[in-house]
């Protein structure tokens, strides 16, 4: 096989470099499973494109350059950008891609097609009851609404749809959780001297996180936020309820951020040329998200009053521990595409850069979104910093970060590891490679502009979750360029997002197009170092989770149970305030109710 | 086998782009030196677009020397 | 587990990042001299402000030397008082809390910022050393107005500054 070298024709370069294994894909070895797995995948799609439709009316707003509407329906449209974009965009995909990758690992179908497809159900009843309310909010005489933002804090309260529709939601990923333990269950009665395949093994441990982090969130949902909301009582704790928002609302972003680390642990590798440098250290990377993810929820807390600063100190010892498995992963990535640059011939210090797959936007887009990371995470050490948290605490900072994060770190993975999988989970070909490409390319420019001005605006106070941060009595002082600078740029950063986002989507549907062709298998490789090398006790599930569990408890017992004690479990006398745009529209048809009577009486 | 390609190039441009933008906030944020965002980001361009050229071109090699031209 | 000698050279290096990290903030957080908002004030009852000796009137009182404290009310979407007026070159102790939903405090250019939770007060202590005029925002989402809610910080020049009894419209 050679590399032409060719100023123009990508359809030669292509032909020339497509590694045609004429293996069987996913698809002809598992028909069922990847129907699953393609429903779930385009369901995130779906998400994903009308969370970014979304997205850029509120860029545009924010930064005033386009205000097509009142203020207030500016909420609306952030609550549900968040909501279909780090509820469901994200979790759609984890589901589709560890049924993927649990089936493939396993070598095996999964027990049970038809529970398999009634947890997908759930999640889509889940999704679509929770955005009705949220969709209300943009219809004034209607009373759903839910302006209560991704975070949903008491005691601003939403119809009970949006509750209801979150637990169902919740439930079938629980259940999708059950359906990967069968198979390994299974599996394993009939492999007892194997090592967990290390695909499962990651998905695994990610449900197992994802049940204990539940805990906070169900107990703030079901025992509180539903029930009051349905107006079975009145009072409630908001500090306690925001606090078991928090105890899953951390670990949620690692529920987003694994299924991309097992892209680059088990796919990035195959696709550099090599092989992962160590399945091993894998392992103890996704061990030390199960124990550390949940433990540290406080940090988003650093500024509440009623929490002592003894528990945020502990939360943000915990959190920068959380440094250790991300710099591993660091190091494990890189090495296996240098492993896999120097299968392709590369050579030199820094030379085999350039033998890597940069042609492939499966291989560029994760490596970009790799490279984003590691902004986002020093960022978000920022965040960690008890002290100076407060710096940039709510400013537009924090945005800035989880963009560069789940925007980017996950958001850019799932979308070039989708440009890998989906021809092996359709039989067709992907529509177009440059525009690929492109697309990943433009992903990194725009959310690099974007979050650079949010930072930066965050640092000058610019607040987060503002529809018109434009103020009467003060101005913002920027300390460098002008606050109007870094709104342009946010805007010009969003509008590339966008449409960067609508050749991913249109590349992706363009896909189904084509004409259903053989050959598509893409096998994985095997490790350097494989899971033979290493100890047996990082297979053993039990002792994790109770050292997971452990940890939590250390974690949160005592705050929360200094918080039931200061301020009572149903809160000392708040009352709910619905978030009904308009109030005054109920008043106003009294008064106009009135009006009539008395002309009418006057007429008579 | 590893000529510097149109696509890499196309890539390393744009993460070029974007350290060098990103630098502009360092300097403002932690140097206090304020720039002109248009000159900035004119000449950041340029700059790019130059050494792009001069890498399609062949003036400037990126890596090891042992390369040959087809 | 056979771990490659950079590996384990890049986990030591980690590991003494990380705890670098947790050095400077432990020290940034107690001994710089920046007071962390804590669970020292007692809750209180949300709907009825109007009892508690500090929030039935938001004002700014005088209870030392050069100490001040100011009882603020953070609702939906002002700020009360407003403006704060405050002298430069004291301590000033902003308690503030809220009867409806969740705010935030933040004094703009400042990392005087806090949130306000309804049920809780939060005690933040400040030393205005630049006369000057601070806008507060809320920088925490509580309605369909949030962007509106603005409030003023006023440091006025020590000599220039008069504590005046009667409370604000």
């Amino acid at each position: 096989m050679s590399i032409l070298k060719t100023s123009s024709n990508w359809t030669v370069i292509l032909m020339s470099e497509q590694l045609e294994s004429g293996a069987p894909t996913f698809l002809d070895r598992f028909p069922q499973e990847a129907k699953v797995v393609r429903a779930a995948l385009g369901s995130s799609f779906i998400a994903l494109f009308l969370g970014a439709l979304f997205g850029i009316v509120q860029t545009l707003y924010r930064t005033d350059v386009l205000r097509f509407m009142d203020a207030e329906y500016y909420y609306t449209v952030l609550t549900a950008h968040g909501v279909l974009m780090v509820v469901s965009f994200t979790i759609f995909f984890l589901v589709g891609i560890y049924t993927w990758g649990v089936v493939r690992s396993l070598d095996r179908p999964l027990e049970n097609i038809r529970f398999t497809w009634a947890w997908y159900g759930m999640m889509v009843a889940g999704t679509l009851l929770a955005v009705v309310p949220i969709l209300g909010g943009f219809v004034d005489t209607s009373e759903l609404s839910a302006d209560v933002l991704f975070t949903f804090y008491a005691p601003k309260q939403a119809h009970p749809l949006f509750y209801g529709g979150l637990s169902v939601f919740l439930i079938g990923t629980w259940m999708a959780g059950v359906d990967w333990f069968r198979s390994y269950f299974a599996w394993k009665s009939e492999n007892p001297d194997e090592r967990i395949p290390l695909q499962t093994f990651m998905a695994l441990i990610t449900m197992v996180m994802w049940y204990i982090a539940s805990i906070g969130i169900t107990i703030a949902v079901v025992g509180f936020l539903l029930p009051w909301s349905l107006g079975l009582f009145n009072d409630i704790n908001a500090l306690l309820t925001r606090t078991l928002f928090w105890f899953w609302g951390h670990p949620v972003v690692y529920f987003w951020l694994m299924p991309a680390y097992m892209l680059w642990y088990t796919v990035l590798p195959t696709i550099s040329g090599g092989r992962l440098f160590s399945d091993p250290l894998g392992r103890v990377v996704f061990i030390l998200f199960l124990m550390l993810s949940t433990p540290v929820g406080i940090h988003h807390q650093y500024l509440d009053p009623g929490i002592s600063e003894g528990f945020k100190a502990i939360a943000m010892t915990n959190t920068m521990f959380l440094l250790l498995p991300s710099l591993l992963t660091a190091f494990t990535v890189v090495a296996s595409m240098e492993h896999g640059a120097r299968q392709r011939g590369g050579t030199g210090l820094f030379g085999w850069l350039r033998a890597l797959p940069w042609r492939d936007p499966a291989f560029t887009g994760m490596t970009l979104a790799g490279l984003m990371f590691a902004a986002g995470g020093f960022s978000g050490m920022v965040n960690a910093g008890l002290n100076i948290n407060y710096l940039v605490h709510n400013t537009l900072w924090v945005p800035g970060h989880f963009h560069l994060t789940v925007g980017t770190a996950v958001a850019l993975t799932f979308m070039a590891g989708t440009y890998w999988l989906w021809p092996q989970l359709t039989n067709r070909e992907l529509y177009s490679r440059p525009i690929a490409l492109a697309q990943v390319i433009l992903w990194f420019v725009g959310m690099a502009l974007m979050s650079n001005a949010m930072h930066v605006a965050g640092l000058f106070g610019m607040p987060r979750r503002t529809a018109e941060p434009q103020y009467e009595g003060f101005d913002f002082t920027a300390t460098f360029g002008s606050i109007a600078e870094f709104d342009l740029q946010l805007a010009i950063g969003g509008t590339l997002l966008t449409i960067s986002t609508i050749l991913f989507v249109v590349n992706i549907a363009l896909t189904s197009g084509g004409p259903k062709v053989s050959g598509l298998g893409k096998p994985l490789s095997e490790p350097l170092s494989g899971p033979e090398d290493s100890p047996e006790i990082l297979d053993n599930l039990k002792l994790w989770i109770v050292i997971a569990l452990v940890l939590v408890v250390l974690a949160y017992t005592l705050p929360l149970a200094s918080i039931i004690e200061r301020g009572g479990l149903f809160g000392p006398g708040v009352d709910p305030v619905p978030m009904v745009v308009e109030p005054l529209v109920m008043y106003a048809e009294t008064a106009v109710g009135q009006l009539t009577n008395m002309v009418g009486g006057i007429l008579k | 086998m590893n000529e510097t390609t149109q696509g890499g190039i196309l890539l390393g441009s744009a993460v070029l782009f974007v350290i060098i933008w990103e630098l502009r906030s360092a300097l403002g944020v932690m140097a206090g030196i304020d720039t002109h965002p248009v000159i900035y980001g004119s000449a950041t361009l340029i700059f790019v677009i130059l050494v792009a050229i001069g890498l399609n071109l062949g003036w400037i090699r990126f890596g090891d020397s042992t390369e040959e031209s087809t | 587990m056979h771990i490659h000698d950079y590996e384990k050279i890049w986990l030591v290096l980690a590991m003494l990042l990380i705890v670098a990290i947790i050095t400077t903030i432990t020290y940034g957080a107690t001994a710089a001299g920046i007071g962390m908002i804590g669970d020292e004030e007692e809750t209180i009852d949300s709907n009825a402000l109007g009892e508690d000796e500090r929030f039935a009137e938001p004002r700014v009182e005088q209870v030392g030397e050069n100490e001040y404290e100011a009882y603020v009310i953070a609702q939906q979407f002002i700020f009360e008082p407003d403006p704060i007026e405050v002298p430069a070159n004291s301590r000033v102790t902003f308690y503030i809390t809220s009867p409806d939903v969740l705010h935030g405090f933040h004094v703009e250019g400042t990392n005087a910022n806090t949130m306000v939770i309804p049920g809780e007060v939060s005690k933040l202590t400040v030393e205005p050393n630049e006369p000057g005029e601070y806008g507060i925002v809320c920088n925490e989402y509580c309605g369909s107005g949030h962007h509106t809610m603005e409030g003023l910080l006023i440091v006025h020049p020590e000599d220039e500054f008069e504590l005046d009894g009667d409370s604000d419209e």
